[in-house]
């Protein structure tokens, strides 16, 4: 186990490298470059701009600017933002919290909800129970995300006045104390229901559907001849099999929200990772752009490490030792 | 006297007709059983596949899906009660400690993400008051008792780390840990190459004296029947067609389907050239004939009446019962023979 951990980490390493070619050259190649987000066309000397060019290492060759900016990247300087001036490291750090944040309330919320619903479906398959839970599934898949945002913030938020509609924080309020976190985790509450919306459905439907075909296996006919009681067939035998597909998705659910939270992030005005990536990219920030996009990449690697880490150790058939 | 007859017995299987819904209509899978199983008699059932043996057996567990399935009619009578009037929650009480069941496949019975031991334990923890300590230590010996060499091992193994015939001794030994009275055996080694499986027959040989437990042994292997039965119950489609002691089972078959399975056993002794086989298929639930004799369009035997009267199952030599028109007993009450019609 220990050693097919390792094995997978050391793997890692030439895959973020060769995404973080694949990036920057990605980067260069998009119109414009790290200066014509700074200044104006139209009002500069011409002779100025071509000074800044040289100074910035901007004519030198592309591999040359490469190896300057991951030497740059490995010692923990990811370049500066052009648009926010601020080193992006510092910039990136700032949001980091709060997507987080909407991350782990995400799945909180995503897991709780559809293990009760997929339970209760599962346990009683082609009844008015479980066709109301597949109803809600499907209008849950069907509905694009910012509709619901938008469908949220307006009868929550605004007619009802329970939650509030963005920003990550209420003003006026002191770092560290306990109103702190409550607004904090209010102010997440909308954009995660959102995230999870998809998760949710899917979720439940994988586990209404795996404890359907669970209960038709050999060893659950087993343990009732032993005389085991229903409730106990259902609760240990079956959902322990079940919930295996889902723990495994929980490794890339962590990539996967952290990525997912752009569109959320901005009907939310909420300020994470999400936000500050289309923010960036419309500005042509592309120090941030791609100091993000390595990290979702190495987000995207460890979510899957976790991955295989969980199912392993929630199904013992796929000990790989 | 028939009242005598069936005072002493463990198992008694009255009338018994169970049934599933396809689209909409009951359709019976067994009908008009009748048997019984006296303490510590190894009975065996045989019968082609679809003959109805493990609805039966299932029926007796009262396992049998709940959603489109049911005892239509008749009687199940275990130490004189009835369990097709039990409530679930009666019935789990009797099953794996009054009476037990091993399956077919050995392969997929036990749960892949719990240990052996767990499993082995779940029976105990089920029906006694026990500590854990007690529990795992009764398993070991359960399972030194069942042939599993370093149970102390194996114990907290998963079944995939074990071969075919050691997870059926696992079953057998979940099967007999509260010393039940009856054992169901529905095709234990059938999913077993030969030589496990006369390990696993030994095995169960063994128990049964050891325990004076009764056992239901169901099988379509003959060879089996002449190793382990006192009595044999041949079932085809969905009805009993014949009962007998075993020894006169082989020498002298009653029933004509009876006959053509022993017929169409391959002799090694003999040096023929063609296997002798049963021409034709048994019939659909959706397509069983409800008048006459189910096997009269196979039969070899058959004359006119067999498509016309029912044969009713009745003793027609000591210790063998049949359901065949070739014997005046199975005729129904107030039926005139055809013969008979003749002469008139």
């Amino acid at each position: 186990m220990l050693v097919y951990t390792l094995r997978r980490i050391a793997i890692m390493i030439p895959i973020i490298f060769l995404v973080s070619v694949v990036v920057f050259f990605l980067a260069n190649m998009m119109p414009g470059d790290a200066l014509s987000g700074k200044i104006d066309p139209l009002n500069s000397d011409p002779q100025y701009i071509a000074d800044m060019r040289e100074k910035l290492g901007l004519n030198d060759p592309i591999y040359v600017q490469y190896g300057h900016w991951i030497s740059g990247f490995l010692q923990g300087d990811f370049g500066q933002s052009f648009v926010h001036k601020l080193p992006v490291s510092e910039l990136v750090l700032s949001r980091l919290p709060n997507t987080i944040l909407l991350a782990v309330i995400a799945m909180f919320i995503t897991y709780i909800v559809a293990f009760l619903m997929g339970r209760y479906a599962g346990r009683r398959p082609n009844t008015t129970g479980d066709y109301g839970v597949q109803i809600l599934n499907y209008l849950a898949l069907a509905m694009p995300s910012f509709v619901a945002a938008l469908l949220l913030i307006y009868f929550v938020s605004f007619q009802l006045g329970w939650l509030p509609a963005s920003g990550s924080i209420g003003s006026g309020i002191e770092p560290g104390t306990w109103d702190y976190i409550v607004s904090k985790i209010k102010h997440a509450v909308l954009p995660s229901l959102c995230l999870g919306l998809l998760p949710i459905a899917s979720y439940t439907q994988f586990l209404r559907n795996d404890m359907i075909e669970s209960a038709q296996k050999d060893y659950v006919r087993t343990a009732r001849a032993k005389g085991t009681p229903e409730k106990k067939i259902y609760n240990k035998h079956i959902l322990r099999n079940s919930v295996i597909p889902i723990v495994t998705l929980l490794g890339f659910d962590l990539a996967g929200i952290i990525g997912g939270s752009v569109i959320i992030e901005t009907i939310f005005t909420y300020p994470g990772v999400g936000q500050l990536f289309i923010d960036s990219i419309s500005n042509r920030d592309y120090t941030v752009v791609m100091a993000i996009t390595m990290l979702l990449t190495v987000m995207t690697l460890i979510g899957n490490l976790i991955a295989d880490i969980l199912y392993a150790a929630v199904d013992p058939r796929i000990r790989l030792d | 006297m028939i009242q005598n007859q069936h005072d002493n017995d463990l198992l008694r299987l009255k009338n018994l007709h169970t049934g599933f819904m396809i689209d909409g209509e009951l359709h019976n899978a067994i009908v008009d059983v009748n048997f019984n199983v006296k303490p510590k008699e190894v009975v065996c059932v045989v019968g082609e596949s679809g003959c109805g043996k493990s609805v039966m057996s299932l029926s007796i567990m009262q396992l049998l899906p709940k959603l489109n399935s049911k005892i239509s009619a008749g009687e199940i009578l275990f130490n004189g009660e009835d369990l097709t009037k039990k409530t679930d929650k009666e019935m789990n009480k009797v099953r794996g400690k009054d009476i037990a069941m091993i399956f077919q496949e050995p392969m997929t019975a036990l749960n892949p993400v719990f240990t052996v031991g767990s499993q082995l334990q779940e029976v105990l923890f089920n029906h006694l008051e026990i500590t854990s300590k007690d529990a795992r230590e009764k398993s070991i010996e359960l399972m030194r008792q069942v042939g599993i060499s370093r149970p102390e091992k194996i114990i907290d193994e998963y079944p995939h780390q074990l071969s075919g015939g050691m997870r059926q001794r696992v079953m057998i030994a979940m099967a007999v840990a509260l010393h039940p009275k009856l054992l169901i055996a529905d095709e234990p080694t059938t999913a077993l190459d030969v030589t496990v499986q006369a390990q696993i027959l030994e095995l169960l040989k063994d128990i049964q004296e050891k325990e004076d437990m009764a056992i239901m042994l169901i099988t379509h292997d003959l060879g089996v029947v002449a190793e382990m039965a006192h009595k044999v119950i041949v079932m085809y489609a969905g009805q009993v067609v014949e009962t007998s002691d075993v020894i006169k089972l082989f020498k002298n078959p009653k029933h004509p389907y009876t006959k053509a399975l022993l017929n169409s056993i391959p002799r090694m002794d003999r040096d023929e050239e063609k296997l002798n086989t049963i021409g034709g298929v048994v019939p659909s639930l959706e397509n069983m004939p409800q008048v006459g004799c189910r096997f009269a369009g196979r039969c070899p035997k058959a004359f006119g009446d067999c498509t016309k009267v029912t044969p009713k199952i009745a003793e027609v030599s000591d210790g063998q019962s049949a359901r065949c028109l070739l014997y005046e007993e199975c005729y129904p009450e107030n039926h005139i023979n055809e013969k008979e019609e003749i002469k008139l």
